[in-house]
Parts: structure tokens; C-alpha cells; sequence
């Protein structure tokens, strides 16, 4: 078995053969990072507890009680809290902050004796899509270190691309996991929203932030989700509204393509591509039509209003008074100001007072009550056509990774999110899987009703045969 | 309406933009905060284009409601005290420390 390869069930065999330990494994993983994550950069830290973790999995292995994960190496973005160890959102705000606690998806990784290598670097309060805003510095692509690895879970997504890990958690608020994964060349799933509890990540926008999985392969990506899936306790922030609506698992194979793919500017490359795969899918019995969605191209407007504003009030807590950074300042007050002035990065501070300004005294109804009904309007249009297709697809990004630095303006930087900001927007479930290219990774996205991740992972598994 | 009130802001954007930043409780340097201040009226202004979206109020009252957790405590008194106060910035014996407000 050839480690930076293998696939989830490739070590589970080998785990089960004894072949291999949950150490060996380990091993494996630190030695990929040793040779690789100096370029790279996407691992902040590799925990001392991954040991611990490795043995606890070699004694469940021996003793039969192995279940689909235990022993497997998994990377973790460093906004999901994992208790006794440091998690900062690559944020100064955050310095030195050891979690007292587990978020849910970490102690399901626990009880099934996974072994959680590390975590990963990602965009400040994961605002961002390159990975390049970060206190600890840019994470580089593994398919070429000049160019960024994507965002905001670039960490993740280049963990599991150069091999270190087969598997790794991310979160998407915009397309922080699609994004980096079409980057990466990988798989990234955003789950429906409330799929999967989102107690022990560290909040960026509350109605949009999901965690999902990033895998090099669908059924990989595919086992994480559902070892993660479904509610779990008093801290459960699973949402069930979404339950029992829609179509879920639809096998009418009837693809619908939006007319905003040939508007929103993607490269003539990545089209070739799109257009490429969308006839080998039609090999596989899938039907192509065309969809009318105009209002994707106004995600961008609606999102950088509710985002900032739900940024604004989550960052709020960061005062310097009971965790993370503190800075002092004139009485109470100037403390308050001094820490978020000077813990904050730059991109954190305009969105922070974006977010303030358009909920904000005679701005609110202009912008975020607008944006609130605009974005229903978008939730809407989206489901009226899902009832004609089983699933849209689009290219995940408008073209492959760009160079580092490339993109200094925050609006062109938005502009790199404006294929996966609807699935936030209207909640609905979206895959990224590599389309076969040459040279640089470019993902296909396939976006499916509330609950159709099966639909998505078979379309993804189409995709991959194809 | 919602039209005049987007321009009545835009009209209004600096003085909006200053009022914003101290509500986020962020303070800059004369320089920083004019770049601060261009930059996030940029941002407004590609962000206005909500404005051209058609919405009614069938789409506004989507009949969401905020979802709280049963108010139920699960932990034990003290249980998470010490790890806590150990990432307090401050603290003295079971408190956090800050400033004396009044």
C-alpha cells in the first residue's frame, strides 16, 4: 500500500490484516509532512496527542472493537476545537487558546478511535479564498508551491492532496471547502445545513457555516460524512427544518446546467473541461438541460451583506476579557478597543465594520432586510428548479489556483467565491469533484436538494468512473 | 424606498463607515482608518446591487424562527472552572478580571 495513495478502506484493510498499526500509520503521516509540509505549510501543528490517539485505536484494533475510522489519520481545520489542544482560527485574537472542550464531530471522531494528526491552516476566522490571511502564513498548493491551496480551509484541502491524510474536517461558509478542494484536486462535500453539528466550531456566520468533509476520493469523503452525520446531545446544533423536505435521493439522473455559467465569467479552459465531463456524464445515462437561474450572479451582493453582519455579532465576543489576546487600553472600554484593534486582521476589521454598517440605524433595512429577503428569493428560485432536476452542476471555481499575492483587491477576491456562495445562501448540499484535466486541478460542483448527499456522492462517483 | 434609503446611504458612507468602526469596537491610526473607511465603501457599493433584486414580502416572512437549545444545565458546578480561568487573560481565584466599570 502505497500510504500518500491509499484510500480510507485500503488502510482499514491493512489495520484489519495487521499489516499495518494505527502508529504505523501515524508514522507514515509524519513522514509524508516531514518531507513535504516545509513547502506546503498546511499543517500549524502536529499534536503530541496524535500518539496517545494511535495507541488508543491499537488496543480497539486488537481487541475487535475497530469501527470505520479507528486508526485512520485525519487532519482537523484549526477553527474546530478538540479539548486539551491549541485551536487559534489563525487568528492573533486567539493566541495560545487550549479548547476545554470537544466539538461534536470531534468527540464521534474519538469514540471511533480515528487518529487526529493535526490542525491545519485556513484563512482568519475563516474569512477568506486563499489561505493567504492567515497569522501563520500562506499554505501552498501541493500541485505547485508558487500558487495558493485555496480557502479558507486551504490547510485541509492540501493536507489530504500531498498525502499526509487521507481525510480531513474543513468548514464552508462560501465555498471554503469546494473552493480549496477544486484547488487541491480533491473532493469536498458541504453538507446540508444542520447535517452536521456545529458545536465546536468557531462561529463565522451562523446560518451559513457548515463542517464537511475533504477526502481524495467520494467514498472516502463520503464515510466522514456519515460517521459525523445526525444530532447528538444537549450542545446539538443539528437543524431538522430541512428534514423531510425535498426530493432527497433522486436516481432520475436529470442534470440541469444554469445559464449563469456562460455569464459569470469562467475561463475558456475550465469551461472545455465542464463541457467534457457533462458528455461523459451522459455516457453514465444522465440527461443535460439548461436551467434558467439569473439571480446566481447576485449571490455576491446578498452574501457580503449577511456574512459581515453575522460575522460582526459572532466576532463580538472577542473582547480580550475571558480567552485569547488581550491588549491594554484606557479603562474597560479602551481594552476592549486595543485587543480587537490590534488582535484583528485586516480583512477580519472590514468585514467586522461591513457587517456593523449594514445592521446598523439606517442602513438595516437598505441592506441586511434586503439581503435577508433577496436571499429567500435566491432559496426559492433554486428549489423551483430542483423539482424539474435531480441536480445543477457548474464549475466549482471561474479557473484553476492563482499565484500567491495574485489577488490584493477584496473584491476580486470575492469574486473567486461567486460559484459556491449559493449553496450557502439557500443551504442546499454541494460536492466538488476533480474533472479530468491536464495540468492544474479544476473541480466540478454538483449541487442537490436539502438531504441528497447520496445523489451528490453518486453523481461524484459517475464523475470519478467516467 | 428602499432605493432613496440606499442612496441617502451612500451619500451618508463616510460618516457611516466612522460610526461603524467604533461600533465594531475598533479603533485605527488616522491613515489605517481612511484605508479601512475606502475600502468598506467599496464593498457597500458592490454589495448595493441587492437592491436590484426583486423581492416581495412573501419572500422576507419565511417563517424561520431562531432555534434554542432546551435551557438545561447539563454540567457540573466548577466542572469546566479551571480550564476556563486558566485562558482568562486575567482572573482571580473564580473570577475573569477586567477594568472596574464604574
Amino acid at each position: 500500500m502505497q500510504y500518500e495513495k491509499a484510500t480510507v478502506q485500503d488502510m482499514r484493510e491493512v489495520l484489519a490484516k495487521g499489516d499495518s498499526s494505527a502508529i504505523d500509520l501515524l508514522k507514515e503521516a509524519k513522514r509524508v509532512i516531514a518531507e513535504k509540509d516545509g513547502e506546503v505549510k498546511a499543517f500549524v501543528e502536529v499534536f503530541d496527542s496524535a500518539e496517545e490517539d494511535a495507541k488508543r485505536a491499537d488496543t480497539m484494533l486488537k481487541e475487535g472493537r475497530a469501527m470505520p475510522l479507528t486508526g485512520i489519520p485525519i487532519a482537523i481545520k484549526d477553527n474546530i476545537c478538540i479539548a486539551g489542544n491549541t485551536v487559534t482560527a489563525a487568528s492573533k485574537m486567539l493566541e495560545g487558546f487550549v479548547s476545554p472542550y470537544d466539538a461534536t464531530v470531534t468527540a464521534r471522531l474519538r469514540a471511533q478511535g480515528a487518529v487526529l494528526v493535526g490542525r491545519t491552516n485556513l484563512d482568519e476566522f475563516a474569512m477568506g479564498s486563499s489561505t493567504e490571511r492567515s497569522v501563520y502564513g500562506t499554505t501552498y498548493n501541493p500541485h505547485d508551491t508558487e500558487r495558493v491551496s485555496g480557502g479558507s480551509s486551504g490547510g485541509s484541502a492540501a493536507a489530504v492532496a500531498m498525502g499526509a491524510v487521507p481525510l480531513a474536517l474543513g468548514s464552508d461558509t462560501g465555498g471554503s471547502i469546494r473552493q480549496p478542494a477544486s484547488f487541491c484536486g480533491i473532493v469536498g462535500l458541504k453538507p446540508t445545513y444542520g447535517a452536521l453539528s456545529r458545536h465546536g466550531l468557531i462561529a463565522l456566520g451562523s446560518s451559513l457555516d457548515v463542517i464537511g468533509p475533504l477526502a481524495r476520493t467520494a467514498d472516502d469523503a463520503k464515510l466522514l460524512f456519515e460517521v459525523l452525520q445526525g444530532e447528538e446531545g444537549q450542545y446539538d446544533s443539528t437543524v431538522e427544518i430541512f428534514a423531510g423536505i425535498g426530493q432527497k435521493n433522486n436516481t432520475e439522473k436529470i442534470i440541469g446546467v444554469p445559464d449563469a455559467v456562460t455569464t459569470v465569467g469562467i475561463s475558456q479552459e475550465t469551461l472545455d473541461a465542464f463541457n467534457a465531463t457533462l458528455e461523459r456524464l451522459k455516457g453514465k445515462g444522465y440527461t443535460v438541460r439548461e436551467v434558467s437561474l439569473p439571480i446566481m450572479e447576485k449571490a455576491g451582493a446578498i452574501y457580503y451583506i449577511i456574512q459581515p453582519a453575522e460575522a460582526s455579532s459572532n466576532l463580538a465576543r472577542f473582547d480580550g476579557v475571558r480567552y485569547g489576546y488581550h491588549k491594554d487600553g484606557k479603562e474597560v472600554w479602551g481594552d476592549y478597543v486595543q485587543t480587537r484593534s490590534s488582535g484583528f486582521g485586516e480583512e477580519v476589521s472590514r468585514r467586522i465594520v461591513v457587517g456593523s454598517y449594514v445592521l446598523s440605524a439606517g442602513y438595516y433595512d437598505a441592506y441586511y432586510k434586503k439581503a435577508v429577503a433577496a436571499r429567500d428569493a435566491m432559496r426559492q428560485a433554486f428549489l423551483k428548479e430542483l423539482q424539474e432536476v435531480s441536480i445543477l452542476v457548474m464549475p466549482t471555481t471561474p479557473d484553476i489556483a492563482f499565484k500567491e499575492g495574485a489577488i490584493q483587491d477584496p473584491i476580486a477576491m470575492y469574486a473567486e467565491d461567486r460559484l459556491t456562495l449559493q449553496a450557502n445562501l439557500t443551504g442546499l448540499p454541494a460536492i466538488s469533484i476533480p474533472m479530468a484535466v491536464e495540468g492544474l486541478p479544476r473541480g466540478m460542483q454538483v449541487i442537490g436538494d436539502y438531504n441528497s448527499e447520496e445523489t451528490l456522492f453518486a453523481c461524484a462517483k459517475d464523475i470519478e468512473q467516467s | 424606498m428602499n432605493e432613496s434609503k440606499a442612496e441617502d446611504s451612500a451619500n451618508n458612507a463616510p460618516d457611516g463607515v466612522k460610526r461603524a468602526i467604533g461600533l465594531a469596537l475598533l479603533e485605527k491610526d488616522a491613515e489605517a482608518e481612511a484605508r479601512l473607511e475606502g475600502e468598506v465603501e467599496k464593498i457597500l457599493a458592490f454589495v448595493s446591487e441587492v437592491q436590484s433584486i426583486a423581492t416581495n414580502d412573501a419572500t422576507q416572512d419565511n417563517g424561520k424562527v431562531n432555534i434554542f437549545r432546551n435551557d438545561v444545565v447539563t454540567v457540573e458546578a466548577g466542572e469546566y472552572r479551571e480550564k476556563m480561568l486558566a485562558q482568562a487573560p486575567g482572573s482571580f481565584k473564580q473570577w475573569f478580571l477586567s477594568k472596574k466599570i464604574l
